[in-house]
């Protein structure tokens, strides 16, 4: 599992750190940063919840079987 | 304004609407959210609008660019006769697309960064205890609006901005003079009061620079050219003093209203501190303060479940009735403190209260932490507080989408 | 002084009878009542007070008897 936080996306709202703490924090300018760009997979469910939450679709979560989501793709909903 | 076709005898529902239960949505939100996730509905001025009361289809319209927030457009609608007003035209962050809005946005992003809440969660607290010891030293019967649910956030916004909070019975009863005016001009004439008020406050600013908050912070980054001129941080400022005292004041205030009307679940509560976090969102879930996640309008044609929205078309987000779809919100008109216990501790974060997208709620962490501390500090020191009127008599905000009580009587 | 409200103006904010309840009031719905057009000299701070923080400027006041 990879996980990705796209930095000119977010927008501080903080769901990221609050789901994951493991995998993310933030910066002093209030933004996401990563801490575990390849966390284990007892944090799958919390990295999910990140992706889920993140209003402005910063987050990622991305299998090693998948292909990269293109960026500024429409949101799946 | 392009206002979709209607066929002769169709009748449109009549925006917005009064709640019959200050903590659920008004009973026609709910016979249209019966009928779907999408609908037609008619503003003050006779135009026509989009409707979203389904949870997925609003996540995917506030979500989504072609959508915008930009308050200056001519086809943006004003969904209330106070929205006219100028002064809301464009409000600062909220009624701005990107770039502008990011960069603005990033400016105080620090300020209200989960990080910075909690470093100042022990003031909050002890603010708290204060007020409520004020209350039992003066004895019931008391209004909670203005000796707690008020002082709170007003206080908390005062010192994060730098406005002098001796200054609050002004800019508070500006603040209800703008936001629960019935007409523009009644709006406008609050509004330039405000501002008039905060301009004089850069300016001393400007002259005594190093002071404290964030006013005084930006306003040595104003530039006449460039990402902050002097009328975005007059901009910022009052979108930043409105939307930090009033919403939270009136969801403190309807919090207690719910929690005292539901005393298994308060009582769940107490016995479970725990639980707080999930339950303060279950409650922003329920009782969706402002009644709106988002109004946008749409620069491009929009497919979306089998209709179209057409570019220019004027669209409403409904948080009291997303928030009750029952697709995410399993017996969604419940009130249930316990209903993510087992979950991530951010599954209670999935309600529209905040709204969605680029835009979502600024203070959101802040007005958690106030909420928190506000709750759990007043049923501790007054565990024995009850409505001081029976809750058909209380005297509720009408007429408007942002909800509240003008005022809370309490005993103990 | 004199002092008058408008009624259709009045938003319920309330601070009118929190300055002075000796000379507003509010009825069943909220709306302002003016309990005398000629407070007592006594009353005049907390009068002029009232119509200074009235949200939506609904108090009118002015020297001498009732008018305006």
């Amino acid at each position: 599992m990879k996980v990705t936080a796209d930095r000119s996306r977010c927008m501080a709202a903080g769901h990221c750190a609050i789901s994951a703490p493991a995998v993310f924090d933030h910066g002093e300018d209030g933004l996401v940063v990563v801490l575990d760009a390849e966390p284990g997979e007892d944090q799958r469910r919390a990295v999910e919840v990140a992706e889920n939450l993140c209003p402005s679709r910063a987050i990622a979560l991305l299998d090693a079987s998948a292909a990269a989501p293109a960026q500024g793709a429409p949101p799946a909903g | 304004m392009n206002a979709p076709p209607t066929t002769a005898n169709e009748e449109l529902f009549a925006y917005p609407q009064d709640r019959a239960c200050p903590w659920q949505p008004s009973p026609g939100y709910q016979d249209l959210g019966r009928r779907g996730p999408l609908h037609r509905v008619r503003l003050w001025d006779g135009r026509t609008i989009w409707m979203v009361t389904g949870h997925t289809q609003a996540r995917r319209l506030l979500a989504d660019p072609r959508m915008s927030a930009d308050r200056s457009r001519d086809d943006f609608p004003a969904v209330l006769p106070r929205l006219d007003a100028p002064i809301f035209k464009p409000i600062a962050i909220i009624g701005f697309d990107p770039p502008v809005h990011d960069v603005h946005r990033r400016l105080l992003a620090p300020d209200f960064s989960l990080k910075h809440v909690r470093a100042v969660r022990p003031q909050v607290e002890e603010l708290a205890r204060r007020l409520a010891a004020d209350m039992l030293r003066a004895g019931p019967p008391v209004d909670l609006v203005q000796a707690y649910a008020l002082p709170i956030p007003s206080m908390v916004i005062s010192e994060l901005l730098g406005v002098p909070y001796e200054d609050h019975e002004f800019f508070e009863a500006k603040t209800v003079g703008l936001l629960q005016a019935k007409s523009a001009e009644d709006a406008e004439r609050a509004g330039r009061e405000l501002w008039d008020y905060l301009d004089g406050l850069i300016t001393r600013k400007e002259r005594e620079p190093g002071g404290s908050g964030v006013l005084s912070r930006l306003a040595g980054q104003v530039t006449e050219d460039g990402d902050l001129t002097r009328e975005d941080l007059l901009r910022i400022a009052l979108a930043l003093l409105i939307g930090g005292h009033d919403t939270t004041s009136q969801m403190i205030a309807l919090g207690v209203v719910t929690l005292l009307e539901h005393p298994d679940q308060l009582a769940a509560l107490r016995a479970d501190p725990g639980a707080l976090p999930a339950a303060i969102d279950e409650l922003l879930r329920l009782v969706s303060i402002t009644d709106v996640s988002g109004v946008r309008v749409a620069t491009e044609d929009i497919e979306i479940d089998g209709e179209v929205i057409r570019a220019g078309e004027g669209v409403l987000v409904s948080s009291s009735m997303t928030n009750r779809d029952p697709a995410v919100f399993p017996r969604p008109y419940e009130f249930d403190v316990h209903r993510t216990v087992g979950d991530n501790a951010a599954s209670g974060r999935q309600h529209l209260t905040f709204g969605f997208g680029i835009h979502q709620c600024l203070g959101q962490n802040l007005a958690r932490m106030e909420l928190e501390v506000a709750f759990s500090v007043l049923f501790e020191e007054i565990p024995g507080l009850r409505l001081g009127t029976p809750l058909e008599a209380l005297p509720t905000r009408s007429g408007g989408t942002m909800q509240g009580v003008h005022t809370l009587p309490v005993e103990w | 002084m004199w002092v008058s409200a408008d009624r259709e103006r009045c938003i319920s904010g309330g601070r009118c009878m929190a300055a002075t309840s000796e000379v507003f009031d509010q009825d069943e719905d909220g709306i302002v009542v003016v309990l005398t057009s000629n407070p007592a000299p006594e009353q005049e701070d907390r009068v002029r007070k009232a119509a200074y923080l009235c949200p939506s400027r609904a108090i009118r006041i002015g020297d001498g008897p009732a008018g305006g």
